[in-house]
């Protein structure tokens, strides 16, 4: 009993404060860094500034001009546009797909569908390494240059796995009468689907979508192998800005970075609140 | 008058995942009706689901034909077909509103809003909900979801309304007044209702004609009346209420009628039977046949016995007893006031009688 209340009053309160502690304090600590206005050592603050932001939107200030890091603005913008394009053209291609994918092994009867249907999984256990090594060595074989167009292959690859294993299970919540009820009542297939089904798995389509979206913004570890020289997209940009130094600006791209993801992401819990 | 629904040697088989086949439907044939209520009434895995759902064209045919007002609609998809369907669980479209629900077949065929509007609002009435037309699915009660479906499937006038098992979902007293309910929107809308239910007594009570199914074949078709008091089998006999089933031995065969020796030796005389000479039958009594009293019947069958258990059910008592013989009988029993110690009690001595018309020869054969 006492043992219980001990665990009830303080251990478990404190393990719970630890575990906030350990996963925000460093996502905060970035935002409050990108605020710093030393250039040299940013763990030790020396005044509040909006000179790294400035910098990142091209305004040169004194602080910054005596220690630019960023070697150009421009390939800041490049990274980010190809970002934006690559993750736009794979959500809308994944989500397509594997909305169908998920609706299909549901919904029709054929042979060695668990076979299909774990052939689905595959790429979300895949190692990331691994599947970018794969893809790497197909573009090369098949003789594909890299370019924006390879990073938007890639991404549909294992992005269509997720966006089908989201809506799968909301499909699986979905009554299937409510489909012969339809058909019941005149509609054909078509009518079916777009009046019925798409409205019942729409919150499923939405989340598979914002997380596709999301990971493709993230993705470093495919996106390095399958990246061509011109088409760096910004994960890639900053890992290859780390390299040469832990710099300001990163903190203040990633604090935007951040705020952009958590835009996404309350989007998708709001839509999903509504719709359940 | 020709039939509005014609199912003619209605095959269907399903393939097990242990690699066997199910025989769902084995040649059934029917003729259903303008504006005739037929229930499809049997126990679970006879096949009369799937039966309902070739008609509403949800599952295809392998052998026979269905044919609807004079067309072929056998292998018609479900969404040509001039048939509705009220689901077991409602199948409602639960983000669409009450109204939406209901003008869901009108919008699809795409009629004019203004008479979307109008009909979904007679319907409505119909079923007595006019003004819940905007509320959502999920605030209604299940009787209220129940009249929805009813509303849903009937706007469109369909030529045959289809019901798969809609009262099961509901307590026992709404289910009740749903039957007359569901029997008074059959009159008025005067369609053919074919109704698909496992409950025997609410197959009885709402019916023109019942078809009783097993193992995919219909047992017999005929109105409640005739399945009660003239099973052809000892199936229909059985699953259409309780009843004594007495073993006998035909043993005279004329064009008049047939007499038959019971196991305890009494003779039973029958109007007519299909059973050949020498051929073993069961005798059923109907236990509200069996009375106390001495009739002036003088070739009633007279059962002497002990009283083993006796159930009181408000008007009536269900008595069983043993005859001297070791036959059990059924009894459902209205005794005068006087006579009423006399079977109460278990262990007590009682003489019963059951009159030459009450008995029905089956054969215990199911169609095959």
């Amino acid at each position: 009993m006492k043992i219980r209340k001990l665990l009830r009053s303080s251990i478990l309160p404190i393990y719970g404060y630890f575990f906030f502690a350990f996963v925000y304090a460093p996502i905060l600590l970035i935002v409050v860094f990108s605020f710093n206005s030393n250039p040299v050592n940013m763990m030790i603050w020396e005044d509040f500034t909006f000179d790294w932001y400035k910098t990142i939107f091209g305004f040169t200030s004194a602080a910054t001009e005596s220690a630019l890091y960023l070697d150009s603005t421009d390939q800041l913008y490049a990274a980010v546009k190809n970002s934006l394009v690559v993750a736009l053209v794979t959500t809308a291609v994944a989500t397509v797909f594997g909305t169908a994918l998920a609706l299909a092994i549901a919904r029709f009867r054929f042979r060695f569908k668990p076979f299909y249907r774990a052939l689905m999984f595959m790429p979300m256990i895949m190692p990331d390494i691994l599947l970018g090594i794969a893809l790497l060595i197909f573009f090369v074989s098949v003789g594909i240059e890299l370019s924006v167009f390879t990073i938007i292959i890639g991404h549909c690859t294992f992005l269509v796995s997720y966006v089908f294993i989201v809506v799968s299970a909301r499909i699986a919540d979905m009554d299937e009468a409510l489909e012969e009820a339809s058909a019941d009542l005149g509609a054909n297939s078509w009518v079916t689907f777009r009046r019925v089904t798409l409205p019942m798995i729409m919150p499923g389509v939405v989340g598979g979508a914002l997380l596709a979206f999301i990971i493709s913004m993230d993705d470093l570890v495919i996106t390095y192998f399958i990246a061509g020289v011109d088409s760096q997209t910004l994960p890639v940009f900053i890992y290859g800005m780390l390299r040469r130094g832990i710099k300001p600006e990163i903190n203040a791209i990633a604090t935007i970075m951040l705020l952009f993801s958590l835009i996404i992401a309350s989007v998708g819990l709001y839509m999903r609140a509504r719709k359940a | 008058m020709s039939p509005i629904l014609s199912v003619k040697d209605a095959t269907k088989r399903y393939s097990t995942p242990e690699g066997g086949t199910i025989t769902a439907l084995d040649g059934v044939s029917l003729d259903v009706q303008p504006n005739e209520f037929v229930t499809l009434l049997g126990p679970s895995g006879c096949g009369k689901t799937t039966l309902l759902r070739t008609i509403s064209g949800f599952e295809d045919l392998e052998g026979g034909s269905i044919e609807i007002d004079g067309a072929t609609v056998t292998h018609l998809p479900a969404h040509r077909r001039p048939v509705n369907t009220v689901f077991q669980r409602y199948a409602l479209f639960p983000h669409l509103s009450i109204a939406r629900n209901v003008a869901y077949s009108l919008e699809v065929a795409g009629l004019k809003r203004a008479e979307i509007g109008s009909r979904v609002g007679e319907m409505l009435e119909l079923v007595g909900l006019d003004g819940f037309g905007d509320r959502k699915i999920n605030q209604l009660s299940g009787g209220q979801q129940q009249r929805v479906a009813l509303a849903r499937s009937l706007v469109a006038r369909p030529k045959i309304l289809l019901l798969d098992e809609p009262l099961s979902a509901l307590d026992k007293n709404l289910r009740q007044k749903m039957q007359q309910e569901l029997k008074t929107l059959q009159e008025e809308v005067g369609i053919a209702f074919v109704f698909v239910t496992h409950d025997q007594e609410e197959a009885l009570t709402m019916s023109d004609r019942v078809a009783v199914l097993s193992d995919g074949k219909i047992q017999q078709f005929g109105t409640p009346e005739d399945l009660y008091r003239r099973p052809r089998n000892e199936f229909v006999a059985r699953f259409l209420g309780a009843g004594n089933l007495l073993g006998a031995t035909v043993s005279e065969c004329k064009d008049a009628g047939a007499i038959a020796l019971l196991e305890s030796g009494q003779v039973a005389h029958l109007p007519s039977t299909d059973a050949a000479c020498g051929e073993k039958i069961k005798l059923l009594i109907r236990p509200e046949d069996v009375r106390m009293d001495c009739t002036k019947d003088a070739g009633a069958l007279r059962f002497e016995g002990t009283v083993r258990q006796v159930l009181f059910v408000g008007t009536d008592y269900i008595v069983h007893i043993e005859t001297d013989d070791g036959t059990e009988l059924k009894a459902t029993l209205r005794p005068r006031a006087e006579d009423r110690g006399a079977i109460t009690a278990p262990g007590a001595r009682i003489t019963l009688f059951v009159q030459q018309e009450a008995l029905h020869p089956v054969t215990s054969a199911k169609v095959a």
